[in-house]
């Protein structure tokens, strides 16, 4: 059995998320107003019964929110990787390096927004590397083999046009 | 007897394909990258997936389908070396063989361990793809009869029953599902092209990319947990003795029966859209205690219980392909990234993959065949060398891993909508997967939601409102539905009524 703050982080987060599908939906419904019928079918259905089942869940989780608390699914929705690592008791005491991963991943999309993804991708990598303390050859070799696997297998040989950098479109070039 | 000639001869098309040229190589680069990825403890085929994406959409269709099969057929093979060599199960699918396949390498049994598995990987899959052909006839029949508002049930019943079947709870299920509908919807509506959902976005107006949602709700939580975790084994084990490798050849022989069973298990949850390759691993294992008279040498090393998972989980993969190309409707987590994949590609799935397509399907249904064939010689081979990969660290491949995931979400519409679209799936996929809301549901809204609305959008048109009431087809289907979502409610119901819930609950 999970531990009372576990619990307690879970079953927040729970009705965070079914707030913000009830929320959707009522937007949704909100903007079928101003639509033709014949395009609203189907999302009048979507919508209608999202609001429905998400009033079930919620009825369901007043009652005996115990019964959706931190134990391992039925389905195989992670069969792919080690199912050991699912659940919220599973990150508890690594908030921080959660949150340093996400970092990493937002700076690579900001970078690769700013600068493209020429100079971000081989710049990351090189910087990630030498981050984690490993050796300079592996994190420079390792920039060195996308910066030539972007510049001429994507770019020269697909003929793949990436979106223009932003400092570039800012400053001109 | 025609039904019979047009089957064998798709059959011998489609089998005949993969030996082609460049179809060959291009299934070999997909088995080779499967085999690595999924030697790799913590990764599986989804990464290897997504490191092939950005190439899958720049080629032919065709070369792009087996490719990604390939490492389909094979990351489930490859995971039993680390399973039974170092206890390690590569992925969760291999957690069963490692059970009794490392008691087994113990005791100087890995070769037979392995072999056993390998074998068992190869008559599973070849006993799923006779099944199917049995059941091909009766199945194109059926969808034969289909129209419309036929297939818009149909499309439903998939997600219901994905929905209900994945996760803990169905309404999670259904919740998610419900999202992916509405985000599939967002963009242009069918029949009448009236924007919805947009607001003054163009980039919406085309719908949400794919691949960079797809992406991030799967592949960013995997390796930010990779990262977490920075899964090292110890390398002191490396050193386990392999032989006996003809007799794990004696053994699948002699079990013929338990591969039998399993191997229907496989198919029938392969095609039971939410029920994972787990589910099938952890049924025929189930099925190997029962059935075997000595149950309590079970975990201890026996063979039986390296053949049935590895059949079970080799036998769902072939079994997973039919209901995702001929309805739209994916079996599994990797099915579901293939088929957003393949529906960029080209494919549209449908009763044509079973009719004048059907020799792409078993060209599909092959690659997994030869996939496991090709993966198993290479593995025997090759172990000696490829359980080094097991040490591979966390943190050299989290970068690569990241860099080729941002590339291949670029690739969806060159543009940067596609990296924030990208970055916000990947943190509510995070968020998902560890709340524990189902995220295989989302993803087949967001296919479905596509395939569903024209169907709606033409059945009303043809029918208005009467089609649910006057076909009987549809109505079975809708009470197939409501079997699907009171399900749940009906196993929860009996399980209290149990003895052991009752004694459990004093």
């Amino acid at each position: 059995m999970a531990d009372p703050e576990t619990i307690r982080v879970s079953r927040t987060i729970d009705w965070i998320l079914v707030a913000l599908f009830v929320a959707t939906s009522v937007l949704f419904i909100s903007l079928l107003l101003d639509l033709p019928p014949r395009a609203t079918i189907f999302p009048w259905f979507v919508s209608v019964t999202m609001v429905l089942v998400a009033l079930v869940y919620s009825a369901g989780n007043l009652r005996n929110p115990a019964r959706w608390d931190d134990k391992p699914a039925e389905g195989g929705d992670d069969e792919e990787t080690a199912a050991a690592a699912i659940g919220i008791a599973a990150l508890k005491g690594r908030g921080r390096e959660i949150f340093r991963m996400f970092a990493a991943v937002y700076i690579l999309g900001g970078a690769i927004m700013l600068v493209g993804h020429l100079v971000a991708v081989p710049l990351f990598i090189l910087a990630y590397v030498l981050y984690r303390r490993e050796s300079w050859v592996l994190a420079a070799g390792g920039a060195a083999v996308f910066f030539l696997v972007i510049q001429f297998v994507f770019i020269e040989g697909m003929d793949i046009v990436f979106p223009e950098p932003m400092l570039l479109r800012w400053f001109g070039g | 007897m025609d039904e019979i000639l047009f089957i064998a001869g798709a059959f011998v098309n489609g089998f005949y394909k993969v030996f082609t040229w460049p179809v060959f190589p291009m299934m070999m680069i997909g088995i080779v990258a499967g085999m690595i990825v999924g030697l790799i403890p913590g990764l599986g085929g989804l990464i290897a997936h997504i490191l092939l994406i950005p190439f899958a959409l720049q080629m032919d269709p065709l070369n792009a389908y087996v490719m990604l099969l390939g490492v389909y057929a094979v990351t489930t093979q490859t995971d039993s070396i680390p399973a039974v060599l170092l206890g390690v199960p590569g992925t969760a699918a291999a957690l069963a063989t490692s059970l009794d396949g490392y008691p087994m390498a113990k005791r100087g049994e890995a070769g037979r361990a392995l072999c056993a598995s390998y074998y068992a990987s190869i008559l599973g899959t070849f006993v799923a793809t006779a099944i199917f052909i049995l059941f091909l006839p009766g199945l194109r029949a059926l969808v034969n009869n289909f129209s419309s508002p036929e297939f818009f049930m149909l499309v439903m019943l998939g997600l219901v029953m994905a929905s209900s079947l994945s996760g803990k709870s169905a309404a999670r299920g259904l919740l998610m599902g419900g999202l992916g509908l509405m985000i599939s919807m967002i963009g242009q509506a069918p029949g009448t092209g009236d924007t919805r959902f947009a607001g003054p976005f163009l980039y919406l107006w085309e719908g949400m990319p794919l691949i960079p949602i797809v992406l991030g709700l799967f592949a960013v939580p995997e390796v930010v947990d990779l990262a977490i975790r920075n899964t090292t084994i110890a390398s002191s084990q490396v050193g386990r003795k392999v032989s006996g490798l003809w007799v794990g050849f004696v053994d699948c022989a002699r079990n013929w029966w338990l591969v039998v069973k399993c191997s229907v298990v496989g198919v029938v949850t392969g095609f039971i859209p939410g029920l994972g390759g787990a589910v099938a691993e952890w049924m025929s294992y189930a099925i190997a205690v029962a059935s075997d008279k000595n149950p309590d040498s079970f975990g201890k090393g026996n063979v039986r219980g390296v053949i049935a998972p590895e059949t079970g989980t080799a036998s769902h993969k072939p079994g997973a392909i039919i209901p995702t190309v001929a309805f739209g409707i994916p079996g599994n987590n990797a099915m579901a990234v293939l088929l957003v994949v393949f529906v960029i590609i080209g494919l549209r799935p449908g009763p044509e993959m079973l009719d004048t397509q059907l020799d792409l399907t078993f060209t599909m249904v092959s690659v997994v065949i030869v996939g496991n064939i090709v993966a198993a010689l290479l593995a025997l081979v090759l172990q000696r060398w490829l359980v080094m990969l097991c040490f591979i660290r966390a943190n050299l491949l989290v970068p690569f891993i990241l860099a080729a995931m941002i590339v291949g979400a670029t690739f969806a519409r060159l543009s940067f909508g596609d990296i924030m679209v990208f970055l916000a799936a990947g943190t509510l996929g995070y968020v998902f997967k560890h709340a524990d809301w189902p995220r295989v549901p989302l993803v087949m809204g967001l296919i479905m939601g596509r395939i569903a609305e024209p169907y709606l959008f033409s059945t009303v048109d043809r029918y208005n409102y009467e089609w649910l009431y006057t076909r009987p087809i549809v109505v079975v289907l809708i009470i197939f539905i409501c079997m699907a979502l009171a399900a749940p409610y009906y196993r929860r119901w009996r399980n209290k009524g149990a003895p052991g819930a009752r004694i459990r609950g004093s």
